[in-house]
């Protein structure tokens, strides 16, 4: 049979969070540290509420602390359902759950944000770079002068290297040119 | 629930309607409008399973007088 794993719908105030841990161990208790909207510490050996596509039912209700309003409307929650208007039914909702799925699956503009930093970075590597080409390196060796080049490829194909496939394959050597 | 939501499936209008009426019999509202908003995201995007639940469901719906998530408002930002 399927359960629901839904915590009691009476008042829980936090003295009492322990009685709401749902007796159902078909699903083991995940510890995340997502908690939405509290910035202190978290006590993670309690039941949590987190807002996941893939577990629509939370260990425990969102709001634990409950007005007389709210207790009032829970108590009309246990007659038919078809007499709650829909601001009801979505107080009630809302006493459950943080955010509607759209709401928690709605994408936001952080990429831009992450590539703005990253090419940023690069920007400023690059600008460093050209600084340290200009004061930082010593004089290129002499070997990468056009001149010295010239006679080292010349020396190169006098030794034949590589006269199959590589380099001296390339060399006509009648016509003393390249291929 | 939370397992069959990690099934790779949408469940059938039978399974979602037996959930539905656990939750009445646990008076909770807002677990059944929860139901039918994780199975219309399990569709993905096949956008035309989740109006043919609804239209298998409509008959428990109106019997246990629950909204579906777009009566609510619920499915717009």
């Amino acid at each position: 049979m399927y359960q629901i794993r839904r915590p009691q719908a009476e008042v829980t105030s936090n003295q009492q969070m322990a009685l709401t841990h749902h007796e159902n161990s078909l699903v083991p208790h995940v510890s995340l540290s997502i908690h939405p909207e509290v910035s202190e510490a978290v006590d993670m050996s309690k039941p949590m509420y987190w807002d996941r596509r893939e577990i629509p039912l939370p260990d425990k209700r969102y709001k634990d602390i409950l007005t007389p309003a709210d207790k009032s409307l829970k108590e009309k929650e246990k007659g038919p359902w078809g007499q709650l208007s829909n601001e009801e039914k979505l107080a009630l909702y809302r006493l459950s759950f943080c955010q509607t799925y759209p709401e928690m699956n709605q994408s936001s503009s952080e990429w831009k944000t992450v590539l703005a930093g990253v090419l940023y970075c690069i920007g400023l590597t690059g600008l460093v770079i050209i600084w340290q080409t200009a004061y930082v390196y010593p004089p290129t060796p002499r070997t990468f002068d056009a001149e010295w080049q010239a006679k080292q490829v010349k020396r190169m194909l006098d030794m034949r290297v590589s006269p199959i496939e590589g380099f001296a394959a390339q060399w006509d050597y009648e016509k003393g040119q390249w291929k | 629930m939370n397992t069959l939501i990690g099934y790779n499936l949408v469940p059938e209008a039978k399974i979602v309607d037996s959930a539905l009426r656990a939750c009445r019999r646990l008076n909770d509202l807002a677990s059944a409008i929860r139901n039918l908003e994780a199975v219309k995201d399990k569709a993905g995007p096949h956008k035309e399973i989740y109006p043919y639940l609804i239209q298998e469901l409509q008959p428990t719906l109106s019997e246990l007088g629950v909204s579906t998530p777009e009566q609510l408002g619920m499915d717009k930002l």
